[in-house]
């Protein structure tokens, strides 16, 4: 809602207060504030100035000198403009002039001297929307009664100031110049100036030329009036300003002053032309598929949820949104029927957003209008066409229902509102407060009962009305305490343990970033490894691009294309980790999800230069990392080489991982055709989270074993073996041989080559034994030998000698 | 005797003075003191001499013998010295080359900048609630005061995926959730997450951001609870001396609703381009809990209230560390990543 200075200050006396404050109290006391913008500036002012002479310039073409009388003086002027000519009223800005393009200075234009110049309504900054097409191109030419020598901006009423406040839905009275004064006034504690008019009607009866009837209870209430003989032309300064200022194009004096009560009142009026209307209206709802050519000439087809005006018989207006070009108020009318009419919210709401048609009605229908002042604003329309459009105004009006709204009744204490807010007040300054508001209110013992008036809709219950009194009592008044609530607070476990690992990652030097939940489908197709049977994509009705269609299922298409990012910029040598929901349906509607843990990495690990030894990026080092994230929750995660057909994953270099049997993540390379086409190579890896820390928290509690009193013995045992068996599943099976005593095994060599067979590889292995007490040399070997044995039997091993 | 005595420590204490190993010292040791040496001889001739002479020249030979073993340890002392300094010498190094690099790794600044805020709320005794993304229609609007058709669901343009299922558009159905399972009881909850807006992603606006929603309910709580709670969230934030108020504002499942402005930090308040000369930031939106939202939820809204705010966590980021694009916050640059290595 655009709120023009000078309206408002003719509607409420705030004559003492700045724009600049006003602005400012608006922002803190009622609504949000947008922007603010000048209509149009000119410093200190444009003078109105009377076109003398015209001459041809004698050294240009196109140029013309005028001789201009501005009362006080006559000047000499160079002009431009096409259409400059003797006799005219214009807007002259003189020598010192600062206009929004720059300042005016006296100036020899091709040695004619110029004191000034003559302006368009451009040249003051006002948007070419709202001026007339005959002056889009030339100077502004005023009507011939402007008086010479003064403000011509003033004149016009152009010299305003706006200021533009946010909507809200509820705040459906800041939507009338009318319902903004009043909110200023109490801002104030100042009241609103009456609006003051006296209508005479003629002796005929509205109702014998027209019937006004309904069928639908959508039609809340509908008004008519007659008026006869109008004359469609253009209208007053005052009207066209006011427009302008509230961002309206003026068009002629029968629009103008709908559009002028509609801000006004906010009450949205439509104007028949009568004779192509005839003297029936009905307000039904449409027939499905039923069609209308709207005022834009756009042909539109009707579904049985819009409330239509017709004749009887065919449809004249969409109601509460757009009229029908059938029954246009054109430059030939001479009778019009005027509606005004309120209609239910949620219908207008629907077919405007169905037909993509927002309007200033449709905006005002929607958050709804206040029905009580409908017959007001209708009257006042007739007394504007009456005084500005010569008309001649029926008695009377028809009518449908005549509803009026009693005024709401809260009953509110002081304690109501010193426990919801925590500030002291008295009952006393509450009911000021609903005074300044224009509530009637009445004091009773402890109570305070407060009308509240229909033009309030969004004020129903008690927290609304002491949204209303902390407002104009000022949130600068609340006080700055603390809940007294005894609660305590900790993250739950699970969330501490995301948090661990999250950190534990950033500090073996991965950088965790966050990618776009929504991905296209081809991608969430790519890495489908831990998807669930049975469950489906979720994917979204309307979405913006293809490529924002779907909810992923696999974080590691994001992170790669955050790596494809880096790299197109030179950035190599990643180490990428996210942590991140995925989703998905089950049964097409139950929607699953879990957090997931992914990473990418690729060149070499842990290269910042300087004089470290850089580790290049292998299966073994992203394995290595999810091994500490094991170890940090505590688990055992089992690895077999991928069975499965992959397009993106490398047959060879990739592994499923498993917490006992169940499937919770994979790592692996990525697949080279993959690599090559995706433009990005590198290692992988997804770990369903939730089910890692689950397991996890089902582990009891770090119990403490005695420190064993005699250090450990290690044995060193090089082992060769079959290429094809997995060192994994050999690990596993000496542990077994003697889990009391073997602490560790570890890989510390794997050697290929002569003069070792072809398929065979050697593993040095550090076995780690610990006891109570000291293993003597028997002992130590003893346990040894029943390894080897293990070995030679399950993996035909042989030591190396 | 004396004479040659004499003659003699000086030849002694003069060869141990030149020595240049532990070694040498041990042979000049045995040369001058060992059984075999001149002082050893001579001291086998004492025998025969009269008990004054024996005496006079006893002390001598004793005293010339202290002499020789304290040159000799004194060398013995001076030698290690050498060595080790000479050893110390040898292991010279350029410290001023730089440490092998460990690469730092780094959390994203939205985490960095949750972590601190859960940290700070958790400490006023909330608790951390989550929900999912992908969320009812119900919670996410209906359950919040936003019945279908309601004018205020044009305020957020939702991503639906069935008519009663969408991304969620804000992290407040997760209040809603809580509540449901709260019986009536006080509730104090921080819930930061994803939601999903259908905004063209440019510099100031992203179809995927972060917010985190708090949420307090109890018998006694009031609107001077929220000012001063949000006060104190600001001045951990934004520094101990900044000031908050409050602009009217709507949001249907709060009433009163407002804006909170928070003084400008680059300013403080005197008006600067940040905070585009008025001194004041906007920061997030809050209010006292509808009743119908308590209502819904099965909460005697006669006897409990309570108030809910929610904060953009991009805009907390992006003011923090005077980030000038959204789109920065996920496009993964590392080269921005990078610059959040610093534990704060």
């Amino acid at each position: 809602m655009r709120v023009s200075y000078k309206w408002l200050k003719e509607l409420v006396n705030i004559d003492d207060i700045s724009f600049e404050k006003l602005v400012s109290d608006i922002s803190l006391y009622s609504i949000e504030v947008e922007t603010t913008e000048e209509v149009t500036s000119a410093s200190p002012c444009l003078v109105i100035g009377h076109v003398l002479s015209k001459e041809k310039h004698p050294n240009a073409d196109k140029l013309s000198v005028c001789l201009v009388d501005v009362g006080s003086e006559v000047l000499q002027i160079v002009c431009g403009a096409p259409n400059v000519a003797a006799g005219q009223k214009i807007m002259l800005a003189k020598a010192g002039t600062k206009l929004p393009g720059g300042d005016i200075k006296v100036s020899e234009i091709r040695s004619v001297k110029s004191n000034g110049m003559i302006c368009s309504l451009q040249e003051v900054g006002l948007e070419s929307k709202y001026i007339p097409e005959e002056f889009a191109h030339g100077i502004y030419v005023l009507d011939d009664d402007a008086p010479i020598g003064e403000d011509a901006l003033e004149y016009l009423e152009l010299n305003d100031q706006v200021v533009e406040l946010g909507l809200t839905p509820n705040r459906m009275d800041l939507l009338s110049m009318r319902g903004v004064s009043q909110d200023v006034a109490a801002m104030y504690s100042t009241t609103v100036n009456p609006i003051e008019y006296e209508l005479k009607e003629s002796n005929k009866k509205a109702t014998d030329e027209i019937e006004v009837s309904s069928t639908t209870p959508k039609c809340i209430d509908y008004y008519a009036r007659v008026i006869k003989n109008v004359e469609i032309k253009e209208s007053p300064n005052f009207l066209k300003a006011r427009l302008i200022a509230a961002g309206v194009r003026p068009i002629n004096n029968v629009v103008d002053i709908t559009n002028y009560i509609l801000m006004l009142f906010g009450q949205p009026l439509h104007a028949f032309d009568q004779q192509t209307l005839g003297n029936k209206i009905v307000v039904r709802m449409a027939e499905e598929g039923e069609k209308v050519v709207t005022l834009d000439e756009v042909e539109r087809t009707l579904s049985a949820d819009d409330i239509v005006i017709t004749d009887g018989v065919r449809p004249v207006c969409l109601a509460g949104v757009m009229g029908c070009s059938n029954t246009e108020v054109t430059n030939e009318t001479k009778n019009v029927v005027l509606e005004a009419a309120v209609f239910d919210s949620l219908s207008v709401r629907k077919t405007s957003a169905r037909l993509g048609l927002r309007s200033e009605s449709s905006t005002r229908f929607e958050r709804g209008v206040n029905v009580n002042s409908t017959l007001e604003a209708l009257n006042y329309a007739c007394y504007l066409l009456q005084t500005y459009a010569g008309g001649e105004v029926l008695e009377g009006y028809a009518n449908t229902n005549g509803v009026f709204i009693e005024d709401k009744v809260i009953n509110i204490t002081k304690d109501d509102v010193v426990n919801y807010l925590g500030i002291d007040i008295t009952l006393e300054e509450i009911s000021d407060i609903c005074s300044r508001l224009a509530f009637n209110n009445l004091i009773d013992g402890e109570t305070l009962s407060v009308y509240v008036p229909n033009r309030r809709m969004d004020i129903s219950i008690k927290q609304d009305l002491i949204e209303e009194i902390i407002r104009i009592y000022g949130y600068n008044n609340l006080k700055e305490t603390i809940p007294a609530t005894n609660t305590t607070g900790a993250l739950t476990p699970s969330q501490r343990l995301r948090r661990r690992v999250k950190h534990h990652l950033a500090s073996l030097g991965l950088k965790e970033v966050i990618t776009y939940t929504l991905i296209n489908p081809t991608e969430d197709e790519s890495f489908d490894i831990l998807y669930q049977p049975e469950t489906a994509p979720i994917k979204l009705l309307h979405p913006m691009s293809e490529e924002r269609s779907v909810v992923r299922r696999s974080l590691i298409p994001s992170l790669l294309t955050a790596a494809k990012f880096n790299n197109a910029r030179k950035m190599g040598d990643l180490a990428l980790f996210e942590m991140g929901n995925v989703h998905y349906f089950k049964n097409q509607e139950e929607v699953l999800y879990d957090m997931h843990l992914a990473g990418y990495l690729n060149g070499t690990f842990g290269n910042e230069s300087g004089l470290s030894q850089n580790r290049v990026v292998d299966f073994y080092l992203v394995k290595g990392i999810i091994n500490s994230v094991e170890n940090l929750l505590g688990l055992k995660l089992d690895y077999k080489k991928l069975d499965q057909e992959s397009s993106t994953l490398h047959p060879e270099r990739t592994a499923l991982i498993y917490f006992k049997n169940e499937l919770i993540g994979f790592v692996g390379a990525l697949h080279p055709e993959f690599a090559k086409r995706e433009s990005i190579d590198g290692y992988v890896f997804e770990l369903d989270l939730d089910k890692l820390i689950k397991h996890s928290l089902e582990l009891s509690t770090i119990s403490f074993t005695q420190i064993p009193k005699v250090p450990a013995v290690t044995r060193d045992l090089a082992i060769v073996v079959k290429d094809t068996d997995y060192v994994g599943e050999m690990i596993e099976a000496i542990y077994k041989t003697d889990k009391e005593a073997i602490s560790q095994v570890s890989v510390f060599d794997i050697y290929k080559g002569m003069p070792l067979a072809e398929n065979e590889r050697s593993v040095a292995l550090r076995i780690t034994l610990v006891s109570d007490v000291t293993l003597t040399e028997d002992v130590i070997q003893t346990k040894i030998n029943k390894i080897i044995k293990m070995l030679e039997f399950r993996f035909k091993a042989y030591i190396r000698s | 005797m004396i004479d040659q005595l004499q003659t003699m420590l000086q030849d002694a204490l003069s060869q141990i003075a030149s020595a240049n190993s532990q070694l040498e010292l041990g042979e000049l040791k045995a040369n001058f003191l060992g059984k075999k040496s001149p002082l050893s001889e001579i001291m086998k001739k004492m025998g025969s001499m009269s008990p004054e002479e024996r005496k006079t020249f006893g002390m001598k030979a004793n005293e010339f013998k202290v002499q020789i073993e304290n040159a000799l340890n004194a060398r013995r002392t001076e030698l290690e010295r050498l060595a080790i300094a000479a050893r110390l010498a040898s292991e010279h190094i350029d410290v001023t080359l730089p440490g092998r690099k460990l690469s730092v790794g780094s959390l994203h600044p939205l985490t960095k900048t949750i972590e601190e805020v859960e940290d700070f709320f958790i400490g006023m005794g909330y608790n951390i609630a989550e929900g999912p993304e992908v969320e009812l229609d119900l919670y996410n609007f209906e359950m919040l005061n936003v019945p279908k058709g309601h004018p205020a669901r044009d305020m957020q343009d939702s991503f639906y995926i069935l008519d009663n299922l969408l991304l969620r558009t804000q992290t407040s159905p997760v209040q809603a959730r809580t509540l449901l399972v709260s019986d009536n009881k006080p509730v104090k909850i921080l819930c930061p997450g994803k939601v999903y807006r259908r905004d063209d992603d440019d510099a100031t606006h992203s179809h995927q951001f972060m917010q985190f929603e708090g949420l307090v309910v109890g018998s006694d709580i009031t609107m001077s609870d929220l000012k001063g709670t949000l006060e104190a969230f600001m001045r951990k934030m934004f520094g101990p001396t900044r000031e908050i108020r409050f602009r009217p504002s709507y949001f249907p499942f709060t009433e009163p609703s407002v804006e909170v402005d928070v003084s400008c930090f680059k300013c403080g308040g005197k008006g600067c381009p940040l905070c585009k000369g008025n001194g004041w930031i906007e920061v997030l939106g809050a209010g006292m809990v509808h009743p119908n939202v308590l209502t819904q939820a099965g909460y005697d809204a006669e006897k409990m209230r309570g108030f809910a705010f929610g904060v953009g966590i991009e805009r907390v980021v992006m003011l923090k560390y005077g980030i000038d694009d959204i789109r920065h916050l996920y496009t993964n640059d590392i080269r921005f990543l990078k610059q959040f290595e610093r534990g704060e």
